[in-house]
């Protein structure tokens, strides 16, 4: 016989013994096929994530590689590491040597300058706001208004004075107490008001050093900030949109707030838990009762109503009344217990309450509490403590298409490099020298006990420009400085007026920078070129992948990927042992047959090949059709869709659904995987067999 | 009974290749489940560790105080007598402890960074100093001294802190040294006071890196409180169990003595600013929670882990039901002709059954008792071997540095009780079958 007469012949063997015994053909074709099903839809799905997680974490920030300090203590992790202070990345000196540098390498598109970094934002409250009000009614002679405010005024310093008697519970510093009692009681004296009529400036100075200070209602609002040249970032990261306001007009200093925390942190508390909860009722399709977070956030609602009254005026106040008398004819009291009525949401009527708070409360209350276009504060600390406060204008929102509802992306807002340099203490040569002769005047490296005495005590609502000049303030020890922070704010004012040239940008300082491809594919090679550049220029930088800059959401992949294939291994050596069981039941069946042949000639090998030949038939067989269902199972995810269920896989998917694709690749590995897993479960079965002397067939009896 | 027990031994050994592979299978999956089941509740277990000792109690009654309606701040007063009826009226109480909270940004010369404050009373806190351990100046400085510096016995000193040894690196400062610990007010006011390292411990987890402690009085300073304020009353009771029957009861205990007691939100203090904030009330409220509310946002790992080990566990329990069933097919088919003999001399169909099962049951047990013992043992080899978790993500998610597996021996009964039900009831079908083999036909077909 001739090699393909052999093959023919063992092929036939083998089909006829795959089909009579269809008890464990059964079995371990259907184990074959599960795994081989569990393999494609497995790496299918994670290929996928992994390329969609790219696309988010590439077209949002990081670009395809990063560059930054070589010396960095941290590394870079752009969305977050496991510190919670600030990373040290160390420093990028000048950037425009490594942008010209980099830029000369043949993929790379575009240098983007970053920093991230964050500040605190301190609203005024509503006292702030009335003596702003009534200092603008001054200068404008508005008598009638400055009335009004006025009256609005003495009564604010009448309910301050209460809130102060409940600060007095619990306070331990009685001499403020006492000082504030006595200018509270001033505040509301006619006598005062009767001097506000002949000298109102002096007076408002007055109110504003110290009763200004007194009031407690600021909001801190923290944010968290990535510094960059924002037009090459808009260019270059292809997932950047404006939804509200306008794009920062280049050389100018700007904020653009991302809509996620817009929306989330900035917005007015009661529109922001009915967007919660209805989000959570309505899309996520979660039940009130069985969830206790929302359960909790439900029952609170209700008690937020001052939150709205508290924006009203008198006019507004009646309207709502009017409106909501006739939506809940049964409540008897006032606005407060309709508000109270209104905001009891349950799963039936959180839809409706939601609409009908955005069409009829929402006008009439400051919806956010930074609205575009107005100027604010930016407080942050400078790398090595310090102070710094500057102005920005709030130009519009933004967000990373596909990824609005991620908390992951969501969670950086963008603003001009010049402002980020100076919030985060690398500044000009000539700024630094100044900052270091004030340093050695003051000697601020020492803070002795006293001074640490007087800053507690000191420092009310002045954003100084940095502690030093706070603490050379301090040596006079003025208790309030609500004058000062007038001038601060001029001062920083004044800075954020400058304008600067896209020479400016580039020669300064940066922590990192996005390096964005024009091949993606070409990284590997990039990534290497860029350290020749740095090794050869004297850049001083090392690069990351996208992947590696990412953080930890960037490892979480990796995680995923090590739980999938350590689940796919112990699946695939169970299964293995099980097969294995079959054959060999299955071989003590066929003794005689074995023997049989063995007894007409057939060689060791023969059977082994028959034995083998017969698992790769089966083995092809249920493998394909478990390709063909792994792959048929990804096309339609592909075509329904996998929705995210929480923000952090909507920035996995890269958007709200994702849509998985399997390649060539995965279909392969799982094809090859159940092969080698069937001929190595049969190896021991056929050497069994092998074994089997013809003799041994034939005493047995039939 | 002893007659089947001999049958069912003698078959299986007999078949020795068959029960061998099956019961190899079944004592793999045994382990690997035993392994998970180890992981998650080591995970469990670092999270109460990691919490209680860093953060919070079994128990805590915390609370808000509100001077105006519009502010909240984490602070309750007459903490004296908040204590005593929680001594008073706790069951399983082992002890209370009460500690200011804060929240500031800790600087050195070199570096800055965020953490909670916690306000202690060093008098009161064996269990926090028996939890830590002191670091070596090594672990936290580049050419330190392999000794341990510091005492923290000295935080009892006014302008004292202990820090965590990432902390320390992070801020580039030893024992000795003094950081500026700055708050910031709701009046937009910024206090700062300094303070001296006594010492640096080992850190706990990934949570230590949120926390740094420092005697009650510096908290006070600084939010200028009262004496009798605090932040919050901890309880620590003999069992964890007990945590949330104590708070209900407490609750209770409170409302009864005229308390306003806030309602039940399970999410940490940090996290209601906010909601407490937009509230309509003033004065004090007592906000009451167990340690699983202070780091929910910690418990979706768990969930996550159960989901998958329950997930794997089930696939590879489908594939096994299928090996046993085959198995057993062929062992009923091999002894057609043993049961149309047993049967022609009277044994009833019941006993027949039995037979099976019991030789099924055996197997299970067996197999699931080796592979929980060798599951067992492998846990707490690698828990011992303390090895060290080389990914920062995965070190993030277990909130440890090194994998910790705890063994219950609950674990351990309950897999292989759940194993050997699935083994038994996978024979069933084919013993039922046997069990219905008529004599005659039996007798008929000789193997």
């Amino acid at each position: 016989m001739g090699g393909f007469g052999v093959f023919k012949v063992l092929s036939l063997l083998s089909v006829r013994s795959v089909l009579s015994h269809k008890v464990k053909s059964l079995i371990v074709g259907w184990i074959m096929l599960f795994g081989t099903f569990l393999v494609v839809l497995g790496t299918s799905l994670l290929d996928s994530v992994e390329k969609s997680m790219a696309k988010s974490i590439t077209g949002s920030l990081a670009g395809h590689l990063q560059v930054y300090d070589k010396n960095a203590r941290d590394s870079l992790a752009l969305f977050g590491g496991t510190s919670m202070g600030k990373e040290d990345l160390g420093r990028i000196r000048d950037f425009s040597v490594v942008k010209s540098s980099l830029e000369k390498i043949d993929n790379v598109g575009a240098v983007v300058p970053m920093g991230i970094d964050f500040s605190v934002v301190t609203q005024p409250g509503e006292t702030d706001r009335a003596l702003s009000a009534l200092r603008a009614a001054v200068h404008a002679g508005d008598r009638e208004t400055m009335n009004t405010l006025a009256k609005q005024v003495r009564q604010l310093a009448g309910l301050m004075a209460k809130e102060l008697e409940n600060v007095a519970a619990v306070s331990s510093d009685q001499a403020k107490i006492k000082h504030g009692r006595e200018v509270l009681a001033r505040a509301q004296t006619d006598e005062l008001w009767a001097k506000f009529e002949t000298d109102p400036l002096g007076v408002l100075e007055l109110l504003d050093t110290e009763m200004a200070p007194l009031s407690q209602d600021g909001k801190l609002i923290y944010v968290r900030y990535l510094g960059t040249d924002l037009d090459l970032f808009a260019k270059n990261f292809d997932r950047f949109e404006i939804v509200d306001g306008q794009m920062v007009p280049p050389g100018h200093r700007g904020l653009l707030f991302n809509k996620k925390t817009y929306e989330e942190y900035i917005k007015h508390r009661v529109a922001a838990e009915l967007d919660f909860i209805r989000k959570n009722v309505i899309e996520q399709e979660k039940s009130i009762a069985s969830d206790g977070i929302l359960a909790a956030h439900v029952s609170q609602l209700p008690r937020q109503y001052q939150r709205i009254t508290f924006q009203l005026d008198a006019e507004e106040s009646k309207k709502l009344e009017g409106l909501l008398k006739a939506k809940f004819p049964e409540v008897t009291g006032g606005l407060d217990d309709l508000l109270k009525k209104f905001l009891t949401v349950d799963e039936k009527n959180i839809d409706e309450r939601h609409k009908f708070f955005y069409e009829h409360i929402a006008p009439m209350v400051q919806l956010y509490d930074v609205p575009v276009g107005e100027t604010l504060t930016l407080r942050g600390f400078t790398k090595s403590g310090y102070l710094k406060a500057v102005n920005v204008k709030v130009y519009g929102t933004f967000k990373f298409r596909g990824l609005e509802r991620s908390e992951v992306a969501g969670g950086h807002n963008l603003i001009d490099i010049q402002t980020f340099r100076d919030l985060y203490g690398y500044m000009t040569e000539e700024r630094k020298k100044e900052l270091d002769q004030i340093r050695g005047e003051v000697g601020a490296k020492t803070v002795d006990r006293a001074s640490a005495e007087q800053d507690l005590f000191g420092g009310s609502g002045a954003s100084a420009e940095s502690v030093v000049q706070t603490r050379e303030a301090g040596a006079g020890f003025d208790e309030f400085k609500g004058a000062e922070l007038e001038k601060t704010q001029e001062r920083a004012a004044q800075a954020s007026a400058t304008t600067f040239t896209q020479a400016d940008i580039d020669h300064g300082v940066a922590l990192n920078a996005a390096v964005v491809l024009k091949d993606p594919d070409k990284i590997v090679q990039t990534a290497a070129a860029i350290s020749a550049a740095s090794e050869k220029d004297g850049l001083g930088v090392q690069v990351v992948d996208w992947q590696t800059a990412s953080g930890v959401i960037g490892q979480f992949i990796i995680v995923v990927r090590i739980v999938l294939y350590v689940a796919i291994f112990i699946i695939f050596t169970v299964a293995l042992v099980i097969i294995n069981n079959s054959m060999v039941t299955a071989t003590m069946e066929r003794v005689t047959e074995i023997g049989t042949m063995r007894a007409i000639g057939a060689q060791r090998r023969f059977v082994m090949a028959m034995f083998l030949l017969e698992t790769i038939l089966l083995g092809l067989f249920a493998g394909g059709l478990g390709v063909a269902l792994g792959a048929g199972a990804v096309n339609l995810l592909h075509s329904v869709g996998l929705a995210a269920k929480t923000d952090v896989l909507v920035f996995l998917f890269a958007g709200p659904r994702l849509y998985p694709e399997f390649g060539a690749h995965n279909l392969i590995i799982g094809f090859v995987a159940i092969l080698l897993v069937s001929i190595a479960s049969t190896l021991y079965p056929a050497r069994i067999a092998t074994k089997i002397q013809p003799v041994v067939a034939m005493q047995r009896k039939e | 009974m002893k007659m089947f027990l001999v049958i069912a031994v003698r078959n299986l050994i007999q078949a020795r290749r068959r029960t061998l592979l099956i019961g190899s299978a079944l004592a793999m999956v045994t382990t690997l489940l035993v392994m998970l089941l180890s992981l998650s509740r080591g995970l469990t277990e670092t999270m109460i560790y990691s919490a209680t000792t860093l953060s919070t109690g079994h128990v805590n009654v915390a609370g808000w105080y509100k001077s105006r309606s519009t502010v909240g701040e984490p602070i309750i007063s007459d903490t004296a007598t908040l204590r005593k009826i929680v001594e008073e009226n706790t069951p399983h109480l082992s002890h209370v402890i009460d500690r200011h909270r804060g929240w500031a940004r800790i600087v050195s010369e070199t570096g800055s960074l965020q953490a909670g404050l916690s306000g202690i009373d060093v008098g009161e806190e064996q269990r926090f100093f028996q939890a830590i351990q002191l670091a070596e100046e090594k672990e936290y400085k580049e050419g330190g001294r392999a000794e341990i510096l510091g005492d923290p016995s000295k935080l009892a000193q006014p302008h004292t802190i202990l820090i965590f040894a990432s902390q320390a690196k992070q801020l580039a400062v030893g024992v000795g040294d003094v950081v500026t610990l700055s708050i910031e007010t709701y009046s937009g006011a910024r206090n700062t006071a300094d303070a001296t390292v006594v010492a640096v411990a080992k850190d706990v987890g990934m949570m230590s890196n949120w926390n740094v402690y420092l005697p009650k009085q510096a908290i006070r300073e600084l939010y200028q409180l009262k004496e009798d304020t605090s932040g919050a009353v901890m309880v620590y009771l003999t069992d964890v169990e007990y945590s949330n029957e104590v708070m209900n009861h407490l609750r209770e205990v409170f409302q009864a003595k005229g308390y306003q007691v806030m309602e039940h939100d399970p999410q940490p203090f940090w996290m209601k600013f906010d909601t407490v904030g937009g509230e309509d009330w003033v004065g004090q409220r007592l906000d009451i929670t167990t340690w699983q509310d202070e780091v929910a946002f910690l418990t979706w790992v768990l969930t996550a882990l159960d989901s998958i080990s329950a997930l794997l566990i089930s696939i590879l329990l489908v594939i096994i039901v299928i090996g046993i069933m085959n198995s057993m097919w062929i062992s009923v088919r091999e002894r057609t002709g043993e049961v149309g003999t047993l049967r022609a001399i009277g044994m009833s169909r019941f006993r027949v059954l039995a037979m099976f099962m019991v030789e099924a049951v055996i197997l299970g047990l067996f197999s699931t008792a080796v592979g929980a013992v060798i599951g067992a043992s492998l846990a707490t080899g690698i828990d011992l071997a303390q090895i060290r978790i080389p990914v920062d993500a995965v070190r993030m998610i277990m909130m440890s540095d090194t994998i910790h597996l705890s063994v219950q021996p609950g674990s351990l009964a309950t897999a292989i009780l759940v194993f050997t039900l699935v083994t038994a009831l996978s024979a069933l079908f084919p013993a039922l079958r046997a069990s219905r083999l008529q004599p005659v036909t039996a007798i008929q077909t000789v193997t």
